[in-house]
């Protein structure tokens, strides 16, 4: 059980660092060009990573890790429009 | 008689004339100074306006504002009768000296009702300047009007007077072209003492004191021994000056430079009003506020009548407990103006107003902090103060309970810290465009473009484009330069505690720091040419700016200026508050920077070259001294890791400096919005003057755009805030509400010694030199200590000519902090009332590491 929370954790923090990664497009889209190769090869790095877990783990443990991938995409998107009402919220006051 | 002369009339005239006329014949009759003129009597605007056919008070009916408006419009649109207006133009032409034919005159209302020790009146009935004889009967006619105003009315009915029993006169005074003026009050109207005369002054006509729009000057002269026992030199931004512009859309005019730090009165004037001040309260027997005027060195005394409001109405404080958390307190070191606060405190709950300052509410800080702490502790940490005998306990059941909340943290912002770290300069240039974007777009309001620019980013915007967010990440460095201190102290125990400050200062590309080396580029290049810079250092400012422009030899400097412009032009003193004038609206104060580096001859690159020095040698002391450790020599692991904290450490400091840089951009933009919407309301007449938009709340804005209210809704409620400004600006704010904490007055130690908090390590000695403002006198030399009130990026630029800095505010993390660090300066922050104990030539000793600043000849050498 614990090390199934132990990777459900881990899938949450690489799906963190994956969509971080992901990210760097945006934030560097002004020097793209300076930055491409290193960008893609972090994003190639985290994701062969990823890959690598989901690979070798057994399969209660490969399922907790997904899941917790899964789990933080979702959260991921849902506290973005959560922020956005709360702000609205705060400007209404 | 319809008009009498202000020398014929006396005291007991008061029914005819109202209590301010009858105040001033009898003054007259004293023998006091008092401006010539006459006074259209009571009785005249009974007759004119038929009074005895007005209803009494309890038959007006549920529409007391229709009724009064019935009335004002009925008074202004009837002519003024004909033989009344002959008699006006017969008292002229006595007044008119042949020298000076164009007599001015001010027009005041002078009620039946008013000033009678009970009620004040004050402010609710019209006066009149600059008004000269064509337009004279059209302000005597608006003066008896504004007997009838909302506010006029309003306050009749809650003192119970019969409305129709209060007649109004009207004083037409010879208009006095002052050269210095203000008010004086027999007794403190603040505190109720009457062992002191408060004169409060400043430069031109009286009525910018009046309508709180410039802080004056104070002087304060104790009654008994007649001295002057206190003066307070304000810096006085504008005037009313005595001669219009009537090319100018605004009365009020900048103070030149010269004029805003420097006292407005001389001691013979201030013995001059205080004997006057006295004589009058004697003769009234009441204690008096006394408007007043100097023009070519004669005294004139416009009005005297009693001060009606005596005591301080306490301010309202907030159920809670609130701290002045430091790190935001030293930002917000003067009180807010109402629009910012709505605009800049309303995103942010944990935050309250209090005093115009921006407190935090103990209760939020107490939620995610897991040690037991009393009120007072916990007061004092967010203060950043030092807690005696701080042995903190750690409370499990809170722990256990902050837990997840750190993890849901961590799941909320965990993306945003990935993206922040390890980003390459001017990843956040995009801001740059964001912000015009918001800025051209009309369809965004001021409070929209606070939330857009600062929280209401899209999902797929760059991280450039969260610039509070970035901000918010970079206190990492806080951790990171704690790790560094402990891994030198474990490994290297003999280097001195600052090692680690030294070691992680010096990075490249922080915009401030860049900004500072950027003005004395500036000064550099102006200075080459002999005739240019001495048209930068003759002439003021603004105007050495326009020649240059117009000189084809400066144009490089121009061009460099207007490039420097385009960078920084967002900047500007005291930036969070909204109502801050920006360098590019006015670069006056870049150009008082350059002026000074012409004078002060100093060399940054020399001193940036000797702290590099200073740096590389701890470096190799610390490569050296970890040699000696075992295995070191042979993988070096230590020397890794320490470079990489102390990179880490940089990185996140030029985050943290250069996010501010871009949220100072973004209240730019909200302050552009404002602007846009002050000159609309300008224009259509819901407002009257610049920069009264500020003292209102967003959604009085909005009901004056929306027609909703009118210029009369907001003017009285305009002069209030005005005055209230005034007074919360003398206040020092407590450092907690609600929470008891002592507050000692840290009187100076043994020793000559002021206690502060080392924020750069090092020490110096040299004369001290008190800036208040660096846009008027920013001159400092090199070897020369920086002693200011507090500091923001705009004080950079003294930085590289000061060799240490002594601030009243601030803490470790404060700005000063920062950039001293960058600069290898010695810097002692958080000394209370350095700027009043230290003054200008002392010899002092700063000690940066300990925070000691030692007062070596107080007093003894001045700068001259």
């Amino acid at each position: 059980m614990i090390l199934e929370v132990l990777c459900f954790l881990l899938g949450v923090h690489l799906s963190m660092m994956l969509i971080a990664s992901c990210y760097r497009l945006v934030d560097l889209w002004y020097r793209i060009t300076d930055f491409i190769f290193g960008i893609l090869t972090r994003i190639a790095v985290v994701a062969a990573l990823n890959a690598i877990f989901i690979l070798v783990l057994p399969d209660d443990y490969q399922s907790a890790f997904i899941n917790g991938q899964i789990f933080f995409l979702t959260f991921h998107i849902v506290i973005f429009w959560i922020g956005r009402v709360f702000v609205i919220f705060l400007t209404r006051r | 008689m319809p008009i009498i002369r202000l020398d014929e009339i006396r005291k007991t005239d008061l029914d005819t004339v109202g209590g301010k006329g009858a105040n001033l014949g009898e003054l007259i009759h004293q023998g006091f100074p008092v401006p010539p003129g006459f006074v259209i009597t009571a009785d005249t605007y009974a007759e004119f306006v038929e009074a005895e056919y007005l209803p009494p008070s309890d038959q007006i009916g549920a529409d007391p504002q229709a009724f009064c408006a019935a009335i004002r419009d009925r008074i202004i649109s009837k002519a003024m009768p004909g033989e009344l207006e002959q008699q006006i133009l017969s008292h002229h032409e006595q007044l008119r000296p042949a020298s000076h034919p164009e007599i001015i005159y001010a027009v005041r209302s002078s009620a039946t009702a008013e000033d009678l020790g009970g009620a004040s009146f004050a402010g609710q009935h019209d006066t009149y300047y600059y008004v000269n004889i064509k337009n004279l009967s059209m302000m005597v006619k608006k003066c008896w009007a504004s007997l009838w105003s909302d506010a006029a009315f309003s306050y009749r009915q809650s003192q119970g007077i019969e409305h129709r029993d209060v007649k109004m006169a009207v004083i037409v005074q010879e208009m006095i072209l002052s050269d210095t003026s203000g008010v004086t009050f027999t007794a403190d109207p603040v505190s109720g003492s009457d062992t002191v005369i408060i004169t409060e002054s400043s430069w031109g006509m009286g009525a910018a004191i009046v309508d709180g729009r410039v802080s004056p000057d104070q002087y304060i002269v104790d009654k008994a021994s007649g001295q002057l026992t206190s003066i307070k030199i304000a810096d006085k931004k504008f005037m009313v000056p005595a001669v219009l512009d009537q090319a100018e859309e605004s009365r009020l005019k900048e103070v030149p430079a010269h004029l805003r730090r420097i006292e407005s009165l001389t001691v013979d004037q201030v013995n001059t009003i205080t004997s006057w001040a006295m004589k009058s309260e004697a003769f009234f027997g009441s204690h008096q506020d006394i408007e007043w005027a100097f023009a070519d060195n004669e005294f004139y005394m416009l009005q005297s009548r009693p001060i009606t409001v005596m005591g301080q109405p306490e301010d309202k404080l907030p159920k809670g407990k609130y701290v002045l958390f430091k790190p935001i307190a030293e930002n917000f070191t003067d009180p807010l103006l109402p629009l910012s606060q709505d605009i800049l405190v309303k995103l942010f709950p944990m935050m309250s107003i209090i005093y115009g300052r921006v407190y935090m509410n103990l209760a939020y800080a107490r939620a995610i902090v897991p040690l037991k702490l009393s009120d007072k502790d916990m007061a004092t940490l967010a203060y950043l103060s030092e807690v005696e005998d701080f042995k903190p306990r750690l409370s499990i059941p809170r722990l256990l309970g902050l837990l997840p909340l750190l993890y849901v943290g961590y799941l909320v912002f965990g993306v945003l810290y990935d993206r922040t770290s390890n980003m390459p300069d001017g990843n956040m240039e995009s801001f740059r465009r964001y912000f015009q974007r918001v800025v051209d777009d009309p369809a965004i309001s001021a409070p929209d473009a606070m939330t857009k620019l600062f929280l209401k980013t899209g999902f797929f915007e760059p991280i450039g484009n969260m610039v509070l967010m970035a901000n918010i990440t970079a206190s990492r460095y806080i951790l990171r330069l704690q790790l560094l201190h402990k891994l030198l102290q474990r490994w290297l125990p003999e280097l001195h505690d600052d090692a680690a400050s030294l070691l992680s200062s010096g990075t490249e590309g922080v915009l401030s720091t860049q900004m500072g080396r950027e003005i004395w580029n500036l000064a550099r290049t102006i200075k080459s040419d002999k005739v240019l810079s001495n048209i930068l250092l003759e002439q003021e400012p603004n105007k050495a700016l326009a020649t240059l422009r117009q000189q084809n030899d400066a144009a490089e400097f121009v061009a460099q200026l207007d490039s420097f412009l385009d960078k920084h032009g967002h900047r500007s003193l005291k930036e969070f508050e909204l109502n801050s004038v920006r360098w590019e609206e006015d670069p006056s104060t870049v150009i008082a920077m350059i002026r000074n580096y012409l004078l002060a001859d100093s060399d940054p690159d020399a001193s940036a070259a000797r702290v590099d020095e200073q740096r590389q040698a701890l470096l190799d002391d610390v490569k050296r001294g970890l040699s000696a450790l075992p295995l070191e020599n042979l993988f070096g692991f230590r020397f890794r890791i320490i470079s990489f904290v102390r990179n880490q450490a940089k990185y996140f400091i030029k985050l943290r400096e250069n996010s501010r840089f871009y949220h100072i951009m973004g209240f730019y933009a909200v302050r552009k919005k404002i602007l846009r919407t002050e000159t609309e309301l300008l224009e259509k007449g819901a407002l009257k003057c610049k920069d009264d938009i500020f003292y209102l709340h967003w959604h009085e804005v909005h009901d004056l755009q929306s027609n909703t209210s009118t210029w009369s809704d907001v003017e009285d409620l305009i002069r209030s805030r005005r005055m209230n400004h005034i007074r919360l600006n003398k206040i020092r704010p407590p450092k907690t509400v609600g929470v008891d904490v002592d507050e000692v007055d840290e009187g100076p130690i043994p020793g000559n010694q002021l206690k502060g908090q080392g924020a750069s390590p090092g020490s110096f000695q040299g004369r001290a030199r008190i800036i208040m403002d660096p846009a008027t006198d920013a001159l400092i030399k090199p070897g020369e200590i920086l002693v200011a009130p507090y500091t923001d990026p705009a004080w950079t630029p003294l930085f590289l000519t000061a060799n240490a800095a002594v601030i009243e505010v601030g803490s470790y993390l404060s700005h000063a902090g920062t950039i001293a660090r960058e600069y290898g300066m010695p810097c002692v922050v958080d000394v209370p009332d350095c700027t009043t104990r230290i003054t200008n030539g002392d010899l002092i000793h700063v000690d940066g590491s300990s925070g000691k600043v030692t007062l070596l000849d107080h007093g003894a050498s001045k700068i001259s």
